[in-house]
């Protein structure tokens, strides 16, 4: 350095140099679609509710972000949406002036993280200056740095890496049952400390490297006895094949320094074929059985285009505009993949740029409560309300038993338990509220009736 | 504060990294330190430029680092990846 200015700070690292560009924050990235859980749709697919992405594939949701900034180079941080969130930002993509980030994350849908980019000042188009203080350029006459924009004041950096492997436990079984679903759920977190504690004002830059996938298989084939009015016997087979992909992601628990590798499913499916030939007709079966057959023995990735294609219809195409790849490799068997290196963690904090203090949702906050309860539906009444109820014993005593929920007189759900106090149900969630009523005791059916919310 | 860099009332005494060379990465990228002798500590940042293909079992870039320089590896199955080198 001939000429120029630099600073340092009271660590001794450099802090302005007017050799080299600073980082700024540019602005907040924008939602730029409906987050998506994706699972496979195309033939012989079993039904996974969203309580069995969560409870049974481990699966989170996938967002695409947005923000239009005219530089070449461009770093995403995201702040958590609640304590312990997992997180990981997937894909970054640059289409022109438009920056893209992809991003996996957990909770529900309306959790997602926020997500803020950082840029060199030097790439940015144009840079508003104070009337006074101080602008730095290099020698190609490019802005370093102005006090106009606070640079990127990194708290902490750490290597983070992700274990071989997903889940250390039994997946459990599935047979020849088309809404049976193993467990998928990862269990196997690892954990790396910083120096800096996390806060809800904390933003975090992390691509993690790892993916992988879990996958169950089970299959039968031969005959049964067509039985005494059948003659001879009848040729059966069935498949089973389930499977979830995971993306390495990573949580911040707040009031720790700890940070938390897990994994996250982005896609999963599950599928289920019987078949069965005529009595007395031997040899049918190989005919018979078609795509369940062919995936399990390879021909899933060489037809990945088309198989996949349907099963992504709503994800690649519709809901995000931009196309996003969930990880389709993993899934013919347990894997993982990009393990071997770790991946360096940025960690700064909104207040240095003005960020405004993150508050965390609270669901109940968003719910609006419900009841009536007055003539029943089939008598042209209008229910809505959850209720629950118990069994009278021998003994005088009751026995807790189940619950319903009724919005606008249809029973939206039931089989919460006596205790149960939300469930989901496709992409809207229930809550119990304050009792309102009970029936009267000493009949065999003790009923309370609750307000009901939904989000 | 006695010495270092006040913005509008907010001391950076800590930490804020420069952007000390940045491009797109090619197979074995080497960045020599003694060529930044204001700077002291090193991090690379590596930004994925397209949509991960975890079909082909695609992996991210690394980079190793001595105490003379800074090793960036764009393995043969790795996408496209720009890289920025941050200092301070």
């Amino acid at each position: 350095m001939s000429y120029g200015i630099k600073s340092f700070g009271l660590d001794g690292y450099l802090n302005l140099h007017s050799d080299y560009s600073s980082i700024v924050y540019a602005g907040e990235m924008t939602k730029n679609a409906e987050p998506a859980q994706p699972t496979y749709a195309g033939e012989h697919a079993i039904t996974i509710t969203p309580q069995m992405k969560r409870g049974n594939y481990g699966q989170g949701w996938t967002i695409q972000y947005t923000i239009d900034l005219d530089v070449d180079y461009m770093i995403p941080f995201y702040r958590p949406a609640f304590d312990g969130q997992k997180i990981a930002i997937m894909d970054i993509i640059n289409e022109g002036a438009t920056w893209v980030v992809n991003l996996l994350y957990d909770g529900y849908s309306f959790q997602y993280p926020a997500v803020y980019a950082f840029a060199p000042l030097t790439e940015l188009p144009s840079v508003q200056l104070n009337d006074y203080g101080i602008a730095v350029y290099d020698a190609n006459s490019d802005i370093v740095f102005t006090d106009n924009m606070r640079p990127l004041k990194v708290d902490d950096t750490v290597l983070v890496q992700h274990d071989t492997t997903i889940r250390t436990t039994g997946k459990g079984s599935c047979g020849n049952d088309d809404s049976c679903h193993v467990d998928f759920n990862p269990d196997n977190p690892t954990t790396v400390t910083s120096n800096t504690a996390n806060t809800k004002n904390k933003l975090y830059h992390i691509v993690p490297s790892a993916y992988g996938g879990l996958a169950f298989k089970n299959s039968w084939s031969g005959t049964l006895h067509c039985g005494v009015l059948g003659w001879g016997d009848r040729p059966v087979q069935w498949d089973y094949y389930s499977w979830s992909s995971f993306r390495g992601v990573v949580s911040h628990p707040r009031g720790a320094s700890d940070h938390v590798t897990d994994y996250l499913g982005d896609f999963s499916g599950a599928l289920h074929q019987y078949v069965q030939g005529d009595c007395g007709v031997s040899g049918l079966v190989g005919a018979l059985i078609g795509i369940a057959g062919a995936l399990l023995t390879g021909g899933l990735s060489l037809t990945m285009g088309s198989f996949i294609g349907g099963a992504l219809g709503g994800f690649a195409l519709a809901e995000l505009t931009r196309p996003s790849q969930p990880s389709l490799k993993a899934y013919e068997e347990d894997e993982t993949f990009d393990t071997a290196n770790p991946v360096t963690m940025l960690i700064t904090d909104g207040s240095y740029y003005g960020i405004p203090e993150h508050v965390d949702i609270d669901l109940i906050d968003l719910v609006t409560w419900e009841y009536e309860k007055t003539l029943n539906p089939w008598a042209g009444g209008n229910w809505t309300h959850w209720a629950t109820y118990s069994i009278l014993q021998n003994d005088g005593s009751y026995l807790p038993a189940d619950s319903f929920i009724f919005y606008d007189s249809e029973m939206v759900a039931a089989g919460m338990g006596f205790n149960g106090t939300s469930v989901e149900v496709g992409s809207t969630i229930y809550f119990r509220g304050d009792l309102v009523s009970t029936s009267p005791t000493g009949t065999q059916y003790q009923w309370y009736y609750y307000k009901v919310g939904k989000i | 504060m006695t010495h270092g860099l006040s913005v509008d009332g907010f001391d950076f005494d800590y930490g804020t990294y420069s952007v000390i060379t940045k491009g797109q990465l090619t197979a074995t990228t080497t960045l020599t330190k003694g060529h930044y002798p204001d700077v002291t500590e090193f991090k690379v940042v590596f930004i994925a430029t397209g949509m991960r293909n975890t079909y082909d079992e695609e992996v991210r870039p690394y980079y190793s680092e001595t105490s003379a320089t800074i090793t960036m590896t764009k393995p043969t199955d790795a996408g496209e990846h720009q890289y920025l080198v941050l200092g301070r």
